[in-house]
């Protein structure tokens, strides 16, 4: 009985990974710029994959404190890389969506520029 | 070793510049000896799953030796991580996962518009958190909620994509993205 139950658990919760990994996709084609696209990326790859791999972890007997530690990892390094791509490409000048509104982030963009610290 | 392990820990970041304004506090060797065992056992005891008592047994020892060897890079605060950890699991993972639900169902909300509404712009909000670790749990916490993604941070400014602005002075932004998971930041890297 408990088997069944953890069993539909994990293909609600693969499903849903899956749904959320569509909709990242979808994002990253829809989506006008690299900085929204990278918002829409990070989101739904973040639970797909979570979700995804918690699934398979109730899913196969045995797996879930692997699935667990595999879950952990991604949480934690996830959005450091998103992180990093985002500032490499601000700084690198990819150009922002025009009708992006406060831009506070050019001041200091130029500053550096002129300083030319470059790490 | 600097694993995930040391995401709660100063001694992550050893050789980045900080300002002026950030805390770092070293604890006794016994204790960061100490966490540097239980995270290692720990380990073992996950990795080798389908339990057995050898199994325990010769982990405890090599638990011991290797804690032994490298508890210096491991930590900084020692056993304060254990209570961190606590925070961590208790009161910061509900109110964490809620909001990357959110997160989700708001880049849903986008895509699937034909019209797609967004807004997008950078803000800056300000930091009131003095430990370094705690300033990358908040980035990596922000990239993660609803609409925003951390791009850079400077002193005690961060720089914030947000794909609908809602807020555009300082005061307004930091209320509407940081609010909630200071207050958990700070308690938890007090």
């Amino acid at each position: 009985m408990l088997d069944a139950i953890l069993g539909w658990l994990g293909v609600v919760l693969v499903s849903i990974g899956v749904f959320f990994l569509f909709l990242g996709a979808l994002g990253i084609f829809r989506l006008p710029d690299l900085f929204n696209r990278l918002q829409a990326g990070t989101k739904s790859t973040t639970l797909g994959v979570v979700a995804t791999t918690l699934g398979v972890g109730l899913l196969a007997k045995g797996w879930l404190p692997f699935s667990v530690a595999i879950a952990i990892f991604l949480l934690m390094t996830n959005p450091i890389s998103s992180h990093s791509v985002a500032r490499a490409s601000y700084r690198a000048g990819v150009k922002l969506y025009p009708g992006t509104d406060p831009d506070e982030c050019a001041e200091r963009h130029l500053e550096i520029h002129e300083e030319g610290e470059d790490e | 070793m600097k694993s995930v392990f040391s995401l709660f820990d100063e001694n992550f970041f050893t050789n980045i510049k900080w300002g002026d304004n950030v805390e770092r506090v070293e604890s006794s060797k016994a204790s960061r000896y100490l966490y540097a065992v239980l995270i290692y056992y720990l380990l073992w005891i996950v990795l080798t799953y389908p339990f057995s008592l050898q199994e325990w047994e010769a982990g405890a020892l090599i638990a011991f030796l290797g804690a032994l060897l490298s508890y210096k890079q491991l930590s900084v605060s020692g056993i304060k991580n254990i209570k961190r950890i606590g925070i961590l699991i208790f009161w910061y993972l509900p109110v964490f996962t809620w909001e990357m639900i959110k997160a989700n169902i708001h880049v849903a909300s986008i895509v699937l518009n034909p019209k797609m509404p967004i807004k997008p712009g950078i803000v800056k909000i300000k930091t009131n958190l003095k430990s370094p670790v705690a300033r990358v749990w908040l980035a990596n916490s922000i990239t993660l909620t609803p609409g925003t993604l951390s791009l850079d941070i400077e002193d005690d400014y961060l720089y914030i994509h947000w794909i609908t602005v809602k807020a555009k002075d300082v005061k307004g932004a930091t209320h509407e993205i940081a609010g909630k998971f200071e207050r958990i930041l700070e308690a938890m890297f007090k």
